[in-house]
This record gives C-alpha cells, sequence and structure tokens, in this order.
C-alpha cells in the first residue's frame, strides 16, 4: 500500500501542511501587533534556555497559549464538522451550523450565571451537556422539515437562534453579574489561560482517540446504513457515540473560546480535497487543515488588527462562506 | 417676668420655628431639638443637661469618639470611604445644629445662657472635628507599599511597589486616574478616554499607547509594557482580563462603578494603588461635601418625576438599580420606573403609564421634537396625556454632558449640578422655560453651581 504512488502523494501532502503548520506556529510566536520577537528568542524559550529579558518571555508565553489554543480550537472543530458529515452524509455538516455551538455557548453563560466563570468543571459539564442538547434540538426539528442537507441547515440555523438569543437575553439582563460572556461570545483565542486550555485539550485530545479508534466502522456509514449493518456494524449506536463525541469536542472548545464558525465546514472540506474521502485519512488530515486555517486567521487577526482584537468568525466567514455556498450549491445540485 | 415680654418672645420663636422645620425637612430629629431648646428658653431655670439637644449632642460625640478609634487601626481603601462618608454626615449634621442655633441666638439674644453652652459645646465639636479631619488627611503615612487591595470584584489585590507605569483600561479609569494625580504615570490607555483633553493627543501621538476598546483589548500590548498597575472596571470584561494578566505578574485593580458611593470609593481606591492617598482623600472629601450640598439644595424644593431615556426605538430607559437612577435620587427625582430594574425596553404606553414630568433624553442625537413626532406617531394624541409632553418638558443632554453623566467618575458632581438645574430651575431664580431644551457646552456653557446650605436655610 504505502508503494501506492497516489498514497505516496498524499503522504507528501500532510507531509508538507503539517511543516507549514509547524512554520506558522513559529511564526504565530514572533509575529504581533506591537513587539516582533525574534526567531532565535522564541527557540531559545521553546527549549528553554535563557531567553534575553522577561517582558520578551512573558509576550512569547501569551503567544505560545494564544497558539496552542488556536491549533486545539481548530483541529477539534475539523474533526467535529468532519464527523458530523459522515454521521449525517451531509458535507455541510458543522458544529456551528447545528446547534452545537450556540447550545454549548447558552451552556457557559448559565454555568457562569450560577457558579461563576471560575469554576472549570461545573462550566464544561454544563458546556458540554448543553451543546449535546442544542444538537438533539437540530435533529428533532430536521425530523419534520426533512433531513436533507438544506433542511439540517435550516434546523440548524432556527436554533442556532432560538438558544443564541435566550443567551443575549441573559447576559444583558446579567450585565452586572457576567461582565465577560459577552467578550467572550464573540470568539476569539485572544482571552483563553492556561487552565481553561488544559481542560479543553485533554477532552479535544481523548475524543480525537476516541475517533481514531472507531474511524473503520465510521468510514462505513457513508455507504448507507445497510452496507455498514451488514459489515457487522451496530449503526444507531455508533451514530450515538460519535455525535456526542463530536458534539463534545466542539461543545469543550466552544468553552474554551467561544463560538468560531466555518472551521468545522471549511477544515474537512481541505482535507478531502487534498487526501480524499477515506474517514482516517481526511480525519487525520483535517486536524492539521482545521488548525492551519485557524492559526493563520488568527495571525491575519493580529496584524490587521492593530490595538483591537477582531473576533475570529470575522475573518473565518471570508472563506468559509464562500464555501458554505459552494457546498450547498453543489448538494442541491445532487453532485 | 412681665407676660408681654414672654409671649413675645414665645411668639417670635414659634414664627421662626415654623420657618425652620420647613426648610430642614430631612433633619426631623434636629426640629425636635430646636423645639426642646424653645422649652429651655422659655424655663430658663430648667437645667441644659436635661434637654434632648444635650443628646444629640452626646449623640455626635460618641460618634466622632467612635471615629476617632477607627482612625487608629490601619484602614482598609474601603474603611477610608466609609470613615470620609461619617465624617462628611457628621459635619453635615453639627453644622446644621449650629446654623439653627445661631438663628435663635439672633431671635433671643446672646444673653441665654443655655444659648451659649450649646454653642460652646458645638464648638468643641468642631474642633474634635477638625482633628479627625487632620487625621483622615494624614492616613497616607499608613500606607507603605507593598500595598494590598481589596479590589471591586472583592479580591485581593497585591501591589509591590509605588506605579511607574499604569495602564487604564475605560475613560472613567483615566479620569479617577488624573482627579487622583496619577495622570503622568498612564502608559497606555483605551481608545475611548477622552478628558482630560490631553489624553487624546497623547494617544494620537502614540506617547500613550492605544490599547483598543472595552470588548476587543489587547492583552499583548499590555503584556508588552509591563506595566506596574493596570486599572479597570469590576462590572465589565476587564475581569476576564485580570484573569490573564495577572498570570504575567501584572496587578489588576478593578473598581467598583455601579453608583455614586462607589465612585467615592474607587477613588480612595486608586488613591491607596498609586501612592497619591492624600491627594484622593482630598477629593473625595470635596467630593462627598458637593453631593451633600447638591442633596440638600434638591431637598429645599419639591421632588419631580422623571423619565430617563437612554435609547429611543425602542425606548429604553434607566430604572431602579441604574447609575442614572442614583444620579437622579440624589438631585431629587422620583424615578418614573422605580419599578423596573436596570435599563428596559419599554412601550410608549408605558409612558403614558407613568406620566413623568419631566423627562430626560441621552439617547445620542435624539431632539425633544423628533422625540415628541415619535410619541405621536406610536400613541397619537394621547401623548400630550403626558404631563412632560404637555408642558414641553422633554430635555437632550448632549456631547461632554451626556458622557459626563454615563461616566461614573469623580466628574460626577458636574453632571449632578446640570441635573439639579434642569430639574430644579427655581432654586437658582429660573423657570423651566429659560433652560435650552438641548443641553451641550454650546448651549449651557456654564454649569451653574448649587448654592451653599446656609443659603437653602435662609
Amino acid at each position: 500500500m504505502a508503494a501506492n504512488p497516489k498514497n505516496m502523494g498524499k503522504m507528501l501532502i500532510l507531509f508538507l501542511i503539517t511543516t507549514f503548520l509547524m512554520l506558522l506556529s513559529l511564526a504565530s510566536l514572533s509575529i504581533g501587533p506591537y513587539t516582533q520577537v525574534n526567531v532565535r528568542d522564541v527557540i531559545d524559550y521553546l527549549t528553554g534556555g535563557d531567553t534575553s529579558n522577561s517582558i520578551i518571555r512573558n509576550i512569547i508565553s501569551y503567544r505560545l497559549i494564544r497558539t496552542i489554543s488556536a491549533v486545539i480550537v481548530g483541529a477539534g472543530l475539523a474533526a467535529s464538522g468532519l464527523t458530523l458529515q459522515y454521521i449525517l452524509r451531509n458535507p455541510l455538516a458543522d458544529p456551528f451550523l447545528l446547534g452545537v455551538s450556540a447550545g454549548a455557548a447558552l451552556g457557559v453563560v448559565i454555568s457562569q450565571l450560577v457558579f461563576g466563570g471560575k469554576h472549570l468543571p461545573a462550566l464544561y459539564t454544563i458546556a458540554l451537556a448543553s451543546g449535546l442538547l442544542g444538537f438533539m434540538m437540530v435533529l428533532f426539528i430536521s425530523v419534520f422539515i426533512g433531513t436533507s442537507a438544506t433542511g439540517l441547515i435550516i434546523a440548524g440555523i432556527s436554533v442556532s437562534y432560538l438558544l443564541g438569543g435566550v443567551s443575549m437575553i441573559l447576559i444583558v439582563k446579567n450585565a452586572d453579574k457576567i461582565p465577560g460572556a459577552l467578550l467572550w461570545l464573540f470568539g476569539t483565542v485572544a482571552y483563553t489561560t492556561k487552565h481553561e486550555l488544559l481542560y479543553s485539550s485533554i477532552l479535544t485530545i481523548i475524543s480525537i482517540i476516541i475517533l481514531i479508534i472507531y474511524s473503520k466502522k465510521i468510514n462505513t456509514l457513508i455507504l448507507g446504513d445497510d452496507v455498514s449493518t451488514s459489515l457487522g456494524v451496530d449503526v444507531n449506536k455508533l451514530r450515538i457515540i460519535s455525535s456526542a463525541i463530536a458534539s463534545i469536542t466542539a461543545a469543550s472548545l466552544v468553552a474554551l473560546a467561544g463560538p468560531i464558525g466555518f472551521i468545522g465546514l471549511a477544515g474537512p472540506w481541505l482535507a478531502r480535497l487534498l487526501v480524499g474521502s477515506l474517514y482516517i485519512k481526511a480525519l487525520i488530515t483535517s486536524l492539521i487543515t482545521g488548525s492551519t486555517l485557524l492559526l493563520s486567521s488568527d495571525i491575519t487577526v493580529r496584524i490587521i488588527g492593530g490595538a483591537s482584537e477582531l473576533p475570529l468568525t470575522a475573518i473565518t466567514a471570508l472563506y468559509g462562506g464562500p464555501i458554505l455556498f459552494y457546498l450547498t450549491l453543489k448538494s442541491m445540485r445532487g453532485l | 417676668m412681665p407676660d408681654r415680654v414672654v409671649s413675645l418672645a414665645v411668639t417670635s420663636l414659634l414664627i421662626s420655628l415654623i420657618a425652620l422645620s420647613s426648610v430642614f425637612l430631612t433633619f426631623s430629629q434636629i426640629s425636635k431639638d430646636i423645639a426642646s431648646i424653645r422649652d429651655s428658653i422659655s424655663g430658663l431655670e430648667k437645667t441644659v443637661e436635661k434637654t434632648p439637644t444635650t443628646d444629640v449632642i452626646d449623640r455626635l460625640s460618641s460618634e466622632i469618639e467612635e471615629l476617632k478609634k477607627s482612625l487608629e487601626k490601619t484602614p482598609t481603601a474601603d474603611d477610608i470611604a466609609n470613615i470620609i462618608e461619617r465624617f462628611t454626615r457628621l459635619k453635615e449634621e453639627v453644622n446644621s445644629i449650629s446654623a439653627s442655633i445661631n438663628v435663635l441666638k439672633n431671635e433671643v439674644g446672646e444673653t441665654s445662657q443655655s444659648i451659649t453652652s450649646l454653642v460652646e459645646q458645638i464648638n468643641s465639636l468642631n474642633e474634635e472635628l477638625n482633628y479627625v479631619r487632620d487625621r483622615i488627611e494624614s492616613l497616607e503615612s499608613k500606607f507603605r507599599f507593598p500595598v494590598t487591595i481589596i479590589d471591586g470584584t472583592g479580591d485581593e489585590i497585591i501591589i509591590p511597589r509605588k506605579p511607574e507605569s499604569i495602564v487604564s483600561l475605560a475613560p472613567s479609569v483615566t479620569e479617577t486616574l488624573y482627579y487622583v494625580g496619577a495622570f503622568d504615570k498612564i502608559v497606555a490607555v483605551d481608545s475611548f478616554s477622552d478628558y482630560p483633553p490631553e489624553i487624546v493627543e497623547l494617544r494620537e501621538s502614540g506617547k500613550v499607547l492605544d490599547i483598543g476598546g472595552v470588548y476587543d483589548t489587547n492583552l499583548e500590548a499590555i503584556i508588552g509594557l509591563n506595566p506596574d498597575l493596570v486599572v479597570g472596571v469590576a462590572t465589565s470584561p476587564h475581569t476576564r482580563y485580570k484573569d490573564v494578566l495577572q498570570a504575567y505578574g501584572i496587578p489588576v485593580l478593578l473598581l467598583p462603578e455601579e453608583n455614586v458611593n462607589d465612585i467615592k470609593r474607587s477613588i480612595i481606591m486608586v488613591g491607596v494603588a498609586t501612592g497619591n492617598l492624600d491627594r484622593a482623600i482630598e477629593v473625595a472629601l470635596e467630593f462627598d461635601s458637593m453631593i451633600s450640598r447638591i442633596k440638600e439644595a434638591a431637598s429645599s424644593v419639591d421632588s419631580v418625576k422623571v423619565a430617563w431615556i437612554v435609547w429611543v426605538e425602542p425606548i429604553f430607559i434607566a430604572g431602579n438599580k441604574t447609575f442614572q437612577g442614583d444620579l437622579l435620587y440624589i438631585v431629587g427625582g422620583v424615578n418614573a420606573f422605580e419599578n423596573i430594574s436596570g435599563w428596559q425596553s419599554i412601550s410608549p404606553e408605558a409612558l403614558l403609564e407613568v406620566n413623568p414630568d419631566i423627562i430626560i433624553l441621552t439617547a445620542y442625537g435624539v431632539d425633544p421634537e423628533s422625540f415628541i413626532n415619535y410619541l405621536e406617531n406610536r400613541i397619537g394624541d394621547s401623548a400630550y396625556n403626558i404631563n412632560a409632553v404637555s408642558n414641553n418638558l422633554i430635555f437632550c443632554i448632549n456631547g461632554t454632558y451626556s458622557d459626563i453623566l454615563s461616566r461614573p467618575s469623580p466628574r460626577i458632581t458636574e453632571g449632578l449640578k446640570l441635573l439639579l438645574y434642569i430639574l430644579h430651575p427655581q432654586i437658582y431664580g429660573f423657570d423651566y422655560k429659560d433652560i435650552p431644551k438641548c443641553i451641550s457646552p454650546e448651549t449651557v456653557p456654564e454649569i451653574p453651581e448649587p448654592p451653599l446650605p446656609l443659603e437653602v436655610a435662609r
């Protein structure tokens, strides 16, 4: 199999974009709106050497948390999007469009209101539960309006607006109690803390490992339920487990960085374009493409934002929007 | 003793007392004391010790003793704000008693023994208060860096050394830093700070770094400056920034800003944090005495029912528990939407229902005329059933004045003076029709000063 030239090409592509992501990460540590840090200082810092001064160290450390956040969020959202696409056999599936993000966002607002923002176990539990709830609401509605590609999207958008509206009302009514909530709703990796990053990373990594374990079974879903069943797969059980995993991943990342759109759509699309539709390959590649897209979006934000931090969706929408349009058009034509 | 002289004295006393008690509505206790003074004067044989006035003086002097005691231990920033508040109140009470005694003295002459003894006691209270004031003003010596402050979020903030570089995250904070005398230490500021006016120039020339707005503050820029202190606001996303910045050893002080009393707490907190407590105490004392001067002037006239509209289409009003609601209360306005908490949208019909005497508009750019048009379009002629509409008592506040009224900073005393002038022009000998419909520095270049308490008494 390794000798297959087509596979060699795909391996090369994967190698190239991984290298690109590494270089991008280094750039991410050295580029900023005010202070440009020498790459040598960055490498010194990463290898534990003595960096010239403490301010530079602090800046690199801040950018490191920000960079890792962007990579984890990008990878996780792309993995979640890809998995939902396989489960629903729908190229438009994306946690942001399917109510998971809005549900998780509402969960974060509620847990901040009840437990305060600093109680992370409560925050993550409620965010994960309500992210799942948002997704289930979308599935429930789509039973009535049809589970076609566009039907799901319409169900997703209506649930997202509904839950988003509830979040907004809670935030505005309790502006004095949860002053940070509106900020977080903008979706950015500029204000993540180490502790939240740790929680989200652990949840995301565990989820991805589970998805890799189930990858062969998930791959059969795209062939249709009958084929999957004939291959000995318990389709319903697999659907429930894998959609729960996909929702949990997305929800834990929303808890970290707020709702960020289009990565769950653009990452998998790019990955499948590069390596094809075999789930395991597309999954691994999605992790890299999702991270690369989100990290480059964050670097763009830093360069063009100047003094102010822009919401990440402002940039991801620039390429995500056209991709969504293209995919919708494609699925409507039944291609 | 001839009956006529006694009855004349009593009659003249009664007349003066009626006049006085009407003025000192809020000081009912003191009115009672004055009644007792009348008793003590009509029967000069009675000993002064037995009169309730002595009780009041005893209470005041024991309160002053307590105040002295609380000054002995090292107070926290909030203790100091509290001490200043108690001091201002005591000072006010003593002043008003001594003002009423002065009036009595003029009526009955110097000869009365009980009055002389009262005057002596009041003088000694005043001496005590002056001593307390000196003690308050010398509090700075009790604070040495590193200082610990409980900030507006209830967190304990440790500031290791006297800050030489400060970052301000909000316009109100920049103003507080300026009043407290730490303006020259500011190295970075948010995009919206515009007072004192120099800050705009400093920010645009790059001498002071621009770190963005409320919801998009650039934390990396702050980390790069490594400032000795960052000051923000407790009820804002600054709480989130605090979590991030503290990991880099940058102290972040978040000020309480929910009501007028919080402004005084903030002044003292910033004073302690920046090592400018002397100046902060001076500002806080001045602030408190101006507030009580405004309150007193407002209490001399009838209160008015006010609807404060902060946004039109839909109408958003400032209800109870808002900064604006607190301002209204101080200047003798009854909030027409007292039953609503926070800033809420209401229908034009709700306005009809509560029927305010005066409407204040701080809805950027909306003038009274277009607001009446808006109401007419929505509820027709019944708009004229609203007192404020039929009497044409709708005022819009624009420009800098609108900023002043929305920022919880020491500059709010200017805003309160302006509100007092709008709601009660009669205090200044004006009528409502003398007040411009749209109030801005162009139409009202100088905000009139409220009368001094003794002027009100007369």
